[in-house]
């Protein structure tokens, strides 16, 4: 698998493919950092956190530059959008003490149509969306009709640690998702 | 927590205006916190992130001596009060008192660590530190051997954490949730409990 080398982040969110989020940078020396991924391809977003150690994974997510904002004070918003996991082989440091990595993308979930879950997943999370504006606004594309669309934006969402999100990467772990939503979304009880 | 309060520069507060008053606006910032603790409400956040970023880098800056110090304690200190709002109480205390003890345990957090990278004393599951200038050359060779990863990832210096800020805007909270899904928070919270009990079953526990 070929690899490229992208700047890498770590930040204690979780975002999976299609995903997008919005992120706030206030320092200025890392503006120009920004913009380079603005010019190259993107960034790699590792998700880590601080509170919880044991969990260092290798996983990223990949993400472009999709949108930026200036904010009323003057901090610099970007909206970045996930366009696969990668996996991170090595990282080195660069002079301004910003970390590197030769990175190769893994395949996650695979396209999956709406089931009977998941289109009640879809309608709940489609109600989410319209009643939130700033998730509605974020994502111009919407694919409620995707099954795997549906199952990664509730994954994102709900409130689970990092660490627990993590086990969401494996590209087998669609059902495993798709279960765990239906039990807190649907409250439905699996055999 | 004290000591850090009575410092504060109270100047800055309103550097702005003459017609503001000295006072600080309790009230007001208990409301904030609230509704970030409640709603996850990204306005109210901005609002006391521009509030107490500029007074916590002030202050870091002067205890620690060092301007990429300071902006890491204030992306700590705001990132748990982001967190941790939940957690503040307004019968306990002022607001104001609240997030500069969160600072304070941020700040001597990171003194710890870089006492103790100095001291060469970093076990490998201690999270490390932040700026630790003498040893991130050695540590960062261009090319690691895979197996290494988890041991050098876990080194990645924090300040590069301040990078970027992440607002969560992907993220519930379990209040959220349970609106969202008309049903008390108790059950939300027994359901998530649940439903991550049942998959960490089916996985063996090994992911801890």
């Amino acid at each position: 698998m070929p690899t490229i080398n992208l700047p890498i982040f770590p930040l204690p969110i979780f975002i999976l493919p299609q995903g997008i989020t919005r992120l706030r940078i206030f320092e200025a020396r890392y503006l120009k950092m920004v913009s380079l991924a603005m010019k190259n391809q993107g960034f790699v977003i590792l998700s880590n956190d601080k509170d919880d150690k044991s969990n260092a994974s290798h996983v990223g997510s990949w993400v472009e530059i999709i949108n930026f904002e200036q904010s009323g004070d003057g901090i610099l918003l970007i909206d970045v959008h996930c366009k696969c996991l990668v996996d991170i082989q090595s990282i080195s440091q660069d002079s301004m003490k910003l970390h590197h990595g030769d990175v190769a993308p893994i395949a996650h979930w695979s396209e999956v149509n709406l089931d009977e879950t998941t289109s009640d997943l879809s309608t709940s999370l489609s109600k989410l969306f319209s009643e939130n504006n700033e998730l509605n606004d974020l994502y111009q594309k919407q694919c409620f009709t995707s099954g795997d669309w549906v199952v990664a934006r509730w994954i994102e969402l709900i409130p689970l640690k990092l660490s627990e999100k993590k086990i969401f990467v494996a590209q087998d772990s669609y059902s495993q998702a798709k279960q765990l939503l239906q039990r807190i979304i649907l409250a439905d009880e699996l055999i | 927590m004290q000591l850090l309060h009575s410092e504060l520069p109270s100047h800055k507060a309103n550097a702005t205006s003459s017609d503001m008053t000295n006072k600080i606006d309790h009230p007001q910032l208990c409301q904030w916190l609230k509704l970030i603790a409640d709603n996850r409400d990204k306005q109210a956040f901005t609002e006391v992130f521009s509030f107490f970023a500029p007074k916590i880098k002030g202050i870091a800056q002067g205890k620690l001596n060092s301007e990429a110090l300071a902006s890491e304690v204030v992306q700590d200190t705001m990132t748990n009060v982001w967190r941790k709002a939940h957690l503040f109480d307004d019968n306990k205390g002022a607001a104001t008192t609240w997030v500069y003890t969160i600072m304070r345990n941020v700040t001597f957090d990171l003194l710890r660590k870089m006492k103790a990278n100095k001291e060469d004393t970093l076990s490998d599951d201690i999270w490390p530190l932040a700026e630790s200038e003498h040893t991130e050359d050695d540590v960062f060779s261009d090319h690691i051997q895979s197996r290494n990863l988890k041991g050098i990832i876990d080194t990645l210096p924090e300040n590069q954490q301040q990078v970027v800020k992440g607002f969560y805007f992907l993220e519930m909270s379990q209040e959220q949730l349970a609106v969202h899904l008309n049903l008390p928070l108790g059950t939300i919270k027994s359901r998530l409990r649940l439903a991550l009990g049942k998959l960490k079953l089916k996985l063996g526990e090994d992911h801890d």
